[in-house]
């Protein structure tokens, strides 16, 4: 019987207080920047949490890479789990990091998506692999050797980290880059900073909480399925 | 003398999620007949593949001891794999693509082995199996039985025109057979015993069985050996890497299948046309007004278009499970091999220079030497290819590779060809020139390459064969 | 760029488009899990080892 520990929801709770108070102090206390250096001055707040996101979904990026490396090594059912929820959650937080840069980008800069923009870059292809492995978990069968497939596919993400610095950085050699962005953070208004700061520490604890529900459920659900596969041989026997 | 070629050690082996033989030791003798016996489904053939290392064990190792130095690692739970020197295998379904003649498939597999066989030989070998009449034949005409003699012969051929000891594996080889090819089997078994060749065959066949020196039976995991066996100690089978006959057999097999049957190119040709016709038909005046790289990027499209699609090889691996027949023999570099040698070498250049044709559109802006160096960019389409084919062969190793969405992992692939669409406007524009530079034609086409190249790299290399 | 007003507007429609994506995504996910805690709280495979060989007699 699966159980979900009592501070995995504390965690929940307290990320998601933290959510709303930096959504409501990000509109209401932190300050409006100046408009004459910004083209959507309101737009900047978009910030508090999509920088925080980046952040936990480059945590849940390094959790899917270390479980396929772990999986690729050992073949635990841990770092399976590892894998399985490092996929589902760098989905997730990937997911809000591509939607919202590029809605910052189109209201700040006028245009999407910068191709010179590693950090954009780097984000999309491993929120890409990550929503290709969690397609890939559920259409396949899960034996060991899916398992490996999606665990090398983990591992050729990993190298793709490298290769998309090196290429974006050669692509922005030619192209310079549309707009610095976060470089100004040490010139930040405190406001913002603190701002920014709770922001991080919500979602953090919010995927931590999440990080912890999630293993839970995978290793009570690989338990279900070994007890259907004894019912299954049961019923053979009748 | 004899003396163990293949050895099982501690080896479990799962299929799917079920443990088929638990923690078994064997050895393979040289020059012996052993059968492999078991009711259906109790892994005989698991067993029998296990030992070319075509399944990646949960524990243990299949090695090849040699004396006085360490064993080759056939294949182990940590990943090492090497092709068994000296195998011959016979699947128990063709191991070969149905579009491949008879002639074509024992050819390739004497090749394989390391041997080029006279044309007597080989229609002598047909004559005596009754498949002259057939040879110019494609596989896919040819009945169930028809196809196991081929499958069998191109097994044994090898063996029967060696004088160096070698392994042969056969998989249910009498399944199907009329009885008369029955007994040429067992016969070229016996001879090939006689000539000092290990002989291991998973089989129901009673009289298989009798003419064995040793059985193992597999039930519920486990296997019990029956028979005696005198062990002296070891000479080496040395070469260990696949022979450069089999690599350039590999290249001619892909090739062979795909003029007679172009199905890759013709998948490729068409969506690249499509999508120039449009591209022609939204006006060429839209596209000369865009950005400076819209013309180049435009030119480009098409070749990028018939580079990504999956390429026919893989279904051709997939047939008949011919890839796992390659995968025996050798080993991981099929991977890096099909995947240079199954793309589409032959498209980008043509396709690139027809839609500058149809759409550059004469504009006097363009370098009146521009078109003498289009095939630049257009060859460096072909590493991006390569990389993409080896992404396609990656997600084919899923069981459902049909379920799995391979162009989600093909997004790297667009700084490459940035690059190159960047490349291409400096030789519309500007003209060829070869400083070298990160704004440089010829620095944007390195960089590029080197960038598709290691994607290939990582795709291959990672992987699990 | 001179129509602030225009600016602040569209900004805002942007803001309240990624914050909308942003925690309707996570709110999504955690009724997710929900959804998969009660499957596996409420699976009568969950509690098998307490049973007799037949799965639906002697369900609580």
């Amino acid at each position: 019987m699966v159980r979900i520990p009592a501070h995995a929801t504390a965690l929940l709770t307290l990320g998601s207080v933290g959510l709303v108070a930096t959504i409501f102090l990000g509109i209401t206390w932190a300050p409006d920047v100046n408009p004459s250096q910004w083209r959507a001055p309101a737009a900047y707040r978009i910030i508090f949490l999509h920088v925080p996101f980046a952040w936990t979904s480059f945590l849940a990026f390094s959790m899917l890479f270390w479980g396929s490396l772990r999986w690729y090594l050992r073949r635990t059912e841990r770092s399976w789990r590892l894998v399985q929820s490092g996929s589902d959650l760098g989905l997730l937080f990937g997911f809000g990091v591509i939607t919202s840069g590029p809605i910052w980008g189109m209201a700040e800069w006028g245009v999407p998506w910068d191709w010179a923009d590693l950090r954009l870059n780097t984000f999309a292809l491993l929120t890409a692999l990550a929503l290709f492995i969690v397609m890939a978990r559920r259409s396949q069968p899960d034996h060991d050797s899916t398992r490996d497939t999606i665990a090398a596919v983990g591992l050729f993400g990993f190298i793709l980290v490298p290769i998309t610095a090196v290429a974006t950085t050669i692509y922005q050699k030619r192209h310079p880059g549309v707009v610095i962005i976060e470089s100004e953070e040490s010139g930040l208004d405190p406001a913002i900073r603190t701002v920014m700061l709770l922001g991080f520490v919500s979602v953090t604890l919010l995927f931590i909480g999440f990080s912890i529900i999630s293993d839970k459920l995978y290793s009570a659900e690989a338990e279900i399925e070994l007890n259907l596969k004894a019912l299954d041989e049961m019923h053979g026997g009748e | 003398m004899s003396y163990p070629v293949l050895r099982i050690k501690g080896t479990t082996v799962l299929r799917g999620s079920r443990t088929v033989v638990e923690d078994i030791n064997l050895d393979v003798i040289s020059g012996e007949i052993l059968c492999l016996t078991g009711p259906n489904g109790s892994g005989k053939s698991t067993l029998l593949e296990t030992l070319v290392g075509l399944h990646a064990p949960r524990s243990g190792e299949v090695v090849m001891p040699l004396p006085d130095q360490e064993s080759i690692p056939i294949r182990d739970s940590r990943g090492r794999r090497t092709p068994v020197p000296g195998l011959s295998i016979a699947l128990q379904t063709d191991g070969a693509c149905l579009d491949e003649t008879v002639i074509e498939r024992l050819k390739t597999a004497s090749m394989v082995a390391g041997k080029s066989l006279a044309d007597e030989t080989i229609h002598a070998a047909m004559e005596k199996w009754a498949l002259s009449h057939r040879s110019e034949d494609r596989l896919a005409v040819l009945s169930q039985g028809l196809r196991k003699r081929v499958s069998i012969l191109a097994a044994i051929l090898p063996a029967m025109q060696s004088s160096e000891p070698r392994i042969i594996l056969l998989d249910e080889p009498s399944e199907g057979l009329d009885s008369a090819s029955r007994n040429l089997l067992h016969d070229s078994i016996f001879s090939l015993k006689e000539k000092g060749h290990s002989i291991v065959i998973a089989t129901h066949d009673e009289a298989i069985i009798e003419i064995s020196d040793r059985t193992v039976e597999i039930s519920s995991g486990t296997i019990s050996v029956s028979g005696s066996s005198h062990h002296v100690d070891d000479p080496p089978f040395t070469d260990a890497t696949p022979t450069g006959n089999a690599v350039s057999a590999l290249g001619r097999w892909i090739l062979a299948l795909e003029m007679r049957n172009p199905v890759d190119t013709v998948q490729r040709i068409v969506p690249a046309l499509l999508a120039l016709f449009l591209l022609r038909s939204i006006g060429l005046d839209a596209i000369s007004d865009g950005a400076p790289s819209s013309l180049a990027f435009y030119i480009l499209v098409p070749a990028l278009i018939a580079i990504l699609v999956r390429p026919a090889l893989i279904d051709r691996l997939k047939e008949r499970r011919s890839g796992d027949w390659w995968r025996a023999h050798l080993g991981r570099s099929i991977r890096p091999l099909s995947s240079i040698v199954g793309s589409p070498w032959l498209l980008p250049i043509p396709l690139t220079y027809l839609s500058f044709m149809v759409l550059s559109n004469s504009s006097p802006d363009i370098d009146p030497s521009a078109y003498a160096w289009l095939w630049l960019p257009a060859l460096s389409m072909l590493d991006i290819g390569a990389a993409a084919t080896a992404i396609h062969m990656l997600v084919s190793g899923f069981e459902r590779s049909t379920a799995v969405a391979a162009s989600l992992m093909m997004a790297i692939l667009v700084w490459p060809f940035l690059m190159l669409v960047d490349a291409t406007t400096e030789i519309l524009y500007e003209g060829m020139h070869f400083d070298i530079g990160f704004d440089t034609p010829l620095g944007l086409i390195i960089c590029s390459s080197l960038i598709a190249a290691s994607v290939w790299g990582a795709a291959v290399i990672i992987p699990d064969e | 760029m001179k129509c602030m007003g225009a600016n602040e507007l569209a900004g805002e429609t942007h803001l309240i488009v990624a914050y909308a994506i942003l925690i309707g995504s996570l709110a999504l996910y955690a009724n997710w899990l929900w959804s998969r805690y009660r499957n596996v709280a409420n699976s009568p495979a969950s509690t098998l080892e307490a049973r007799t060989p037949h799965p639906r007699d002697g369900e609580e």
